[in-house]
Parts: C-alpha cells; sequence; structure tokens
C-alpha cells in the first residue's frame, strides 16, 4: 500500500452549528513533509485529534497504514500536540523512561544527543522549564521515535526565532525517509522551506491539496504569499 | 503493557501516598498524646481529675477522630483527582495516544489506587490499634502489666466472639471471613464507582467537572436507596434474628455497589473509547 494515511468523508460536528471538519477525504503519501495550513477555527486541530484517537469522528473513516486508529497506529504515530502533555512534577530523565517503556521504536540515545545540543538537563524538572524550553522537550521525545508518521500540531507557535531554525532543522534531520511528517501551522512564512506538500483548511473544508513547488509555478508566488491571497480578511 | 502501566502510575501516585502514610502517623501521634493527660492516668488508680491539660487531650482526641477522616477521605479525593487529570486533561494527550488499550489503562488505574485505599485503611486500622493500645495503657491498674492483660484478652476474646454468635445468631469465623473479602474489595469497587462517574461527567459539553460530582453523588443515592430497598425486603422474609438481618442487608448492600462499579467500569471503557472529547 503507497498511502500511509487514507481519510474517507471525514466530519466531526459538536453540535448542529458547530461542524469542525466537514467531509474532508485525503490520501496522504509516504516519505513527504505535508503543511497542514489554515487560519484559526479552521479546523485543523481537529483532524490531529482524530487522527490520534483524542477525539471521536461523528462520520467517516481513517485508516493509517490500513488501520483504522487504535493500538496499532498508536505504536506508529508520533504525536506533538499544540500544548504541554507532560506532568509539572516529572523530570525528563523520568520521561525518557516512560518513552521508552511504551515506544518500541524510542531512542533514547538520541533523545539524549539533542537535549544535550540544546543544552537542557536531563535531570531537571518539567515544572523548572520555560514554555519554550518544554515545547523543545516534547518535540524532542517525538522526533527520537522511529515513527511511520509525525503529525506535529504548531510545533513552532510559542518558540523564539532561533529556536524555530533548530527545530525545522530537527524535523528534517531526525525523520525516516519512509515515513511522512503533517505539520500543521499559521507560521507558513518559517515553514515553507521544509514542505513538500501542502493542505489548506477553511471553516472545516479542505480547499487546496497541493504540492509546493506546484503552487509556486502555478500561481508564480510563495506558499506564504498564496495563502495570504487565499485567506485574505 | 499492563504492567508497565502499573508502574508508571504506582510511580506517579506513592509520593502523595507516603504523604498521607506520614500524616496517618501524625495523627497517631496526636491520639497518643491525648491518652497521656493526667485524666487518663488517674483513672487508672482509681482517681479521677479534670485540669486544663485534660481539655487540651480532650481536643487532641476529637483532632484525631476529624484527621482520620481526612487522611481516610483524602485519598481517595486526591485518586479521583489524578484519574480527571491525567484522562481528560492535558495529560490525557500523552495517556490517550500510548499504544495501550483503554482496558489497560483503566485496569492499571484501579489496581494501583484501590491498592494505596488499602493500604491507608490499613494504617487507619492499625492506627486505632494503636491508640487502643495507649488508652488501655493508660487506663490499666498499676497492678496489671500490659502481658497479663493480653493472657486475659486472648482467654477472653474467643469466648467473648462465640457468644456475641449465638446472641446474634450467626457464625462468627464465616462473618469475619465475609467482613474481611468485602473489607479488600471496597476500595476498589469505590474507586471503579468513582471513575465511572468522572468518565460520565465528559459526555457533557459543558461543566464536566461540575456534572461529574453531580453523578457521583447520584450514583451514591441511587445505591444507597436500592439498598434500602433489600434491607425492607430482607427484614419481612422471615429472618432468623438481627445478627442475620445485618449479615444479609451488608451483603445485598454490597452486591449493590458491587454491580454497580462493573457496569461503571464500562460506562468508562465506552466514554474513552467510543466518546473522547478531548478539549
Amino acid at each position: 500500500m503507497s498511502e500511509l494515511v487514507e481519510i474517507m468523508g471525514l466530519t466531526k460536528a459538536y453540535d448542529e452549528r458547530h461542524i469542525a471538519v466537514n467531509n474532508i477525504s485525503l490520501k496522504l503519501p509516504r516519505g513527504k513533509i505535508i503543511g497542514l495550513l489554515g487560519p484559526n477555527g479552521s479546523g485543523k486541530t481537529t483532524l490531529i485529534k482524530m487522527l490520534n484517537g483524542l477525539l471521536t469522528p461523528t462520520r467517516g473513516s481513517i485508516r493509517i497504514g490500513g488501520q483504522e486508529p487504535g493500538v496499532a497506529t498508536k505504536a506508529r504515530v508520533a504525536y506533538l500536540p499544540d500544548r504541554t502533555y507532560l506532568a509539572e512534577n516529572q523530570k525528563i530523565n523520568e520521561i525518557l523512561d516512560y518513552f521508552c517503556d511504551f515506544y518500541a521504536d524510542f531512542s533514547r540515545e538520541r533523545a539524549l544527543g539533542m537535549l544535550q545540543s540544546l543544552g537542557i538537563e536531563p535531570t531537571a524538572r518539567m515544572g523548572t522549564l520555560s514554555k519554550g524550553t518544554k515545547e523543545k522537550v516534547q518535540l524532542i521525545l517525538v522526533m527520537s521515535r522511529n515513527a511511520d508518521l509525525y503529525i506535529l500540531d504548531e510545533p513552532i507557535a510559542g518558540v523564539d526565532p532561533a529556536a524555530r531554525d533548530y527545530i525545522l532543522r530537527t524535523i528534517v534531520n531526525n525523520y525516516n525517509p519512509s515515513a511522512s511528517v503533517l505539520i500543521s501551522t499559521h507560521l507558513i512564512g518559517d515553514v515553507e522551506q521544509v514542505l513538500d506538500e501542502v493542505i489548506f483548511m477553511r471553516y472545516g473544508y479542505l480547499v487546496l491539496y497541493n504540492s509546493a513547488d506546484n503552487i509556486r509555478q502555478q500561481h508564480g508566488k510563495s506558499v506564504d504569499a498564496y495563502f495570504r491571497e487565499v485567506f485574505a480578511c | 503493557m499492563l504492567g508497565r502501566l502499573i508502574k508508571h502510575e504506582w510511580k506517579s501516585i506513592y509520593k502523595v501516598g507516603c504523604l498521607m502514610l506520614g500524616a496517618m502517623a501524625l495523627v497517631t501521634f496526636f491520639g497518643w498524646m491525648s491518652f497521656q493527660t493526667p485524666m487518663w492516668r488517674s483513672m487508672g488508680s482509681g482517681g479521677g481529675s479534670f485540669g486544663w491539660l485534660d481539655i487540651f487531650g480532650a481536643f487532641t482526641l476529637l483532632l484525631y477522630a476529624v484527621l482520620l477522616v481526612v487522611v481516610n477521605s483524602g485519598i481517595v479525593i486526591y485518586l479521583g483527582v489524578h484519574f480527571y487529570k491525567t484522562m481528560y486533561t492535558d495529560q490525557g494527550y500523552l495517556l490517550h495516544t500510548l499504544p495501550v488499550t483503554k482496558h489497560e489503562i483503566l485496569v492499571s488505574k484501579i489496581l494501583v489506587g484501590g491498592l494505596w485505599v488499602l493500604i491507608i485503611i490499613f494504617s487507619m486500622y492499625l492506627s486505632l490499634f494503636l491508640l487502643g493500645l495507649s488508652m488501655v495503657w493508660a487506663v490499666l491498674p498499676d497492678q496489671y502489666t500490659m502481658a497479663e492483660f493480653w493472657r486475659e484478652f486472648r482467654n477472653g476474646a474467643g469466648e467473648l466472639f462465640r457468644m456475641a454468635g449465638v446472641e446474634l445468631g450467626i457464625d462468627f469465623a464465616i462473618w469475619f471471613w465475609k467482613a474481611l473479602f468485602t473489607s479488600l474489595i471496597t476500595p476498589f469497587v469505590t474507586l471503579t464507582t468513582l471513575f465511572g462517574a468522572i468518565s460520565i461527567g465528559q459526555l457533557a459539553s459543558k461543566h464536566r467537572v461540575l456534572m461529574a460530582i453531580l453523578c457521583y453523588v447520584g450514583i451514591l443515592i441511587a445505591e444507597s436507596m436500592i439498598s434500602s430497598l433489600f434491607s425492607s425486603i430482607v427484614t419481612f422474609s422471615g429472618i432468623s434474628g438481627f445478627g442475620a438481618y445485618l449479615d444479609r442487608s451488608s451483603l445485598s448492600a454490597f452486591c449493590v455497589k458491587l454491580l454497580a462499579a462493573i457496569g461503571l467500569y464500562f460506562v468508562s471503557w465506552h466514554v474513552t473509547s467510543n466518546k473522547l472529547n478531548m478539549d
């Protein structure tokens, strides 16, 4: 099977008036870095949560590697949420133990290497770290896995520009070439350089799914500029 | 994976659990202090004095009773909050994306939490035993030693239980084993019920914590009403004596709680498997 993710008629309605994701169908290939782009409230995070089994779809289906979201897909999907999910009283070392215990594809050595390069002490408690450093720790945990699919929800939103460069380098250098990376963000200018394909979402609908190169060729402008044109207020 | 979940659940709870045990030791110390006042000492020698120090002793005993309840219910409240935080707030993003089944998650939380409640209850019994011992020590007449007291207690206890059994119309040995069994199971039943109520609260679109609390209170009221109904049926079903009435009504109350907990376990499983909606 060449497609890594197959989404068919996916809908998430919180009630009759609040439809966060509306009848989306998509097929995501292997070996690509895909940008999931759209303004706030466009349904990006809802789609990502459904891919990770954190939200139950109202209608439609999701297949990751041919399987519905569940134990098997969670073993192969590395997910970075848009919030801190680690307990404040935990030490980074303890969190590494936790990931080693549950994810067979987690590399402690890779994580320690990245922590060292960022000057983060493995003995530090999460509660003592700044917001940006916490986000870096979470990204390191996710990128230290040898997963089939990396889903990163706003990975650069809360960090300074220098750290953004490091994070993007980390994403590009650490993912398995046969895997795919799905990055949700509205900071398109910062991530455009690493994107192979682009998904635009608005009001829960899929607006566009194309390669970044095609967009640049067809419209004669960067993805960032095209995004601003499509989503102009 | 269940073993690993249990290991990490234990690691995340044991510090608070040990703190509770420390609190229990402190509470026991307060209880012991209350029996060191002159009033209790003078009782042993047949006298009876009452001074300011004895008022302090009475307050200390009151404090002991209050703290005992606080520690005992504190661990259950903590475990409820811990369950809510790790399952349904930001920390749930990690737990629910682990490659483990929902049954494994729930079982690990019920087993570890239940074990801690059991440890706290055991420490409470131990505390009460030590308090009783310190009271006996305080009021024991001067010519008696503790060794003599224990010898007399051992000789008299068997006869006392046999007579109580005859008087109540029950076999005391069977009653004891039943009570032990229900005491061992009850902490797990209590937590499963609490976790079920918290999970039902997640079905609300807003005010989920409030919904969980209301749901838990509602479940307790419903259990109590059904247990009372069973007790009434038992009362009018021609039982032999008061002991048999107590035995059957407590058994029926336990069965109601157990059945409710089994049902609520599957409610928790259903909510986390099919109705999970993380904010």
